[in-house]
């Protein structure tokens, strides 16, 4: 189902394409030289959802842990990212690098963008080196991970204590309750907020990358609205691509939500059933 | 069989258990009865390590549960659970709930597990249900699906912590009649229960518990018609009633 509404949504693309070149020869320029710099943000989107949903899963595990130390790490750290800006946090991330390389010895005090550990880490010249998108990513999978341990944690709490008793009760260790038990039901409550969380990811989390500089679709069209003078109408360009891609990844969580609905449990969605 | 000996737990301050010690034979089926918040959920945890004891044994078949770290999980899986709230895996069919630890803790492969749930199912009378989910099902039906996610373990006893107090009236009897079947077959029971019909008719013994403690042992009829204590009395007369 998801193939066939990929594949139609491709051809609707050229068909809509070709009839918006005819209509507006600014729309038309937008969608050749500034739109398909949503791949970045998506990409950028999808490296941070992934990588934020495999540490937000072992946050969310430890802040329910029967540790302390655990606990207090977890929410420690959820805590901080929370309670400070996104916008900060990439600045942060972006001149970690080079303050390091100064702060270490390792590079001029006035060294540039993008600043290396190649001394500290005894790699040649440009072995190690972070790029721009990658400290944009690594910003962005350290935000999510604490957001996505709390809706971990939530759906963790969701899941009856009687339930673990009786896995527990048929020799299931912890882990294995985990696995089928705990995550299966988890995951299921934990859709709808995880889609609000991918969403802003996508949309609002990855065009802060325009404070450093570095392109996606936000930097390419405020460009292009610059070297067009057409700014509002790229901005509505802009806003559109967003949109058809943020509709793209509601529908596909939304369709997972539906198939993996449990039969009897629940409000049924309206109209179906 | 199960031995508990001399068990003691506290909760923070409060001393919920206050040394407990029975037996149970092969085969027997023992009942607890008692008010609410005597402590006859918190034996029945220690029995199968869900809960461990401060103070005091419990063995199963000569061996020690209580205290060693090292196959727990193990043992566990050979005292089989059954809960007031049936607590059954909301996410898996009635065969899925049956089967799981068959596949996932035994590593029974898959094809063997259902063959072996569906014959658990059609012994609790539910083999038409094995697709549906528990929320699909009726409370009885749910604690029937239950008792046979605690038999595909191969338990050598089995714990039932009130089976029918969540149950609406009329659902009681079909728990009660798989119970009473497993009973007959020679199934090792321990069972916190006041449904004194199905008490009568298959305990081998009855524990008056209250207060943390034992008060009383003995058969249905010693229990029932000449309790020493008046506790007992004023007690068996309030829920025979």
């Amino acid at each position: 189902m998801v193939a066939i509404s990929a594949v139609l949504a491709i051809l609707v693309w050229i068909a809509f394409s070709g009839a918006l070149c005819a209509w507006s020869p600014l729309a038309c320029r937008y969608l050749r030289e500034a739109a398909p710099k949503v791949l970045v943000n998506l990409q950028w989107a999808l490296a941070a959802i992934a990588a934020g949903f495999g540490f937000g899963f072992l946050l969310g595990w430890a802040r329910v842990s029967r540790f302390v130390g655990l606990r207090a790490m977890s929410r420690g750290y959820t805590e901080l990212i929370r309670g400070t800006p996104l916008l900060i946090q990439i600045l942060a991330v972006f001149y970690l690098f080079p303050a390091l390389n100064r702060a270490l010895g390792l590079a001029d005090a006035g060294a540039d963008l993008p600043g290396t550990l190649d001394g500290f880490l005894n790699l040649g010249p440009s072995e190690f080196d972070l790029s721009g998108a990658q400290r944009v990513v690594i910003a962005l999978i350290l935000n999510t991970s604490a957001y996505q341990a709390e809706i971990f944690r939530a759906g963790f709490q969701s899941i009856s204590r009687g339930q673990i008793e009786a896995a527990t009760a048929i020799g299931m260790s912890q882990l294995q309750t985990m696995r089928h038990v705990i995550l299966p039901q988890s995951l299921r409550v934990m859709t709808p907020p995880l889609t609000n969380e991918y969403i802003i990811m996508f949309k609002d989390a990855t065009p802060l990358a325009f404070v450093v500089a570095v392109p996606e679709l936000v930097r390419a069209s405020v460009q292009f609205g610059q070297a067009t003078q057409a700014i509002l109408e790229t901005y509505v360009f802009t806003a559109i691509v967003f949109l058809i891609f943020s509709l793209l990844l509601t529908g596909l969580l939304r369709f997972l939500e539906r198939r993996y609905r449990i039969p009897g449990l629940g409000i049924a969605v309206r109209g179906r059933e | 069989m199960i031995e508990v000996r001399d068990v003691h737990k506290w909760f923070g301050d409060l001393h919920v258990i206050r040394g407990v010690s029975f037996e149970v034979r092969k085969g027997e089926v023992v009942v607890i009865i008692g008010p609410s918040g005597s402590g006859k959920s918190t034996l029945l945890r220690c029995i199968n390590g869900l809960v461990e004891p401060d103070r005091g044994e419990v063995f199963l078949d000569g061996s020690r549960v209580t205290g060693t770290r090292k196959g727990i999980e193990n043992l566990r899986a050979q005292v089989g659970m059954v809960f007031q709230s049936f607590n059954l895996f909301i996410h898996l069919t009635a065969l899925g709930n049956v089967t799981l630890g068959l596949t996932k803790v035994q590593g029974m492969p898959s094809e063997k597990a259902r063959e072996v749930g569906l014959r658990l199912l059609e012994k609790v009378g539910l083999r038409d249900k094995a697709a549906s989910y528990p929320a699909q099902l009726s409370g009885g039906q749910q604690q029937r699906v239950a008792i046979a996610r605690a038999l595909a373990m191969d338990p050598k006893a089995v714990l039932f912590d009130e089976p029918t107090s969540a149950l609406d009236p009329e659902l009681i009897g079909e728990v009660l009649e798989v119970m009473t079947r497993l009973a007959q077959e020679g199934m090792t029971m321990v069972v916190v229960s006041h449904e004194m019909g199905f008490v009568r008719s298959v305990a081998s013994k009855v524990l008056f518990m209250a207060d943390g403690q034992i008060l009383e042992a003995g058969t249905a009829r010693d229990v029932f018609e000449n309790p020493k204590h008046d506790r007992i009395r004023e007690f068996v007369s309030k829920v025979l009633t």
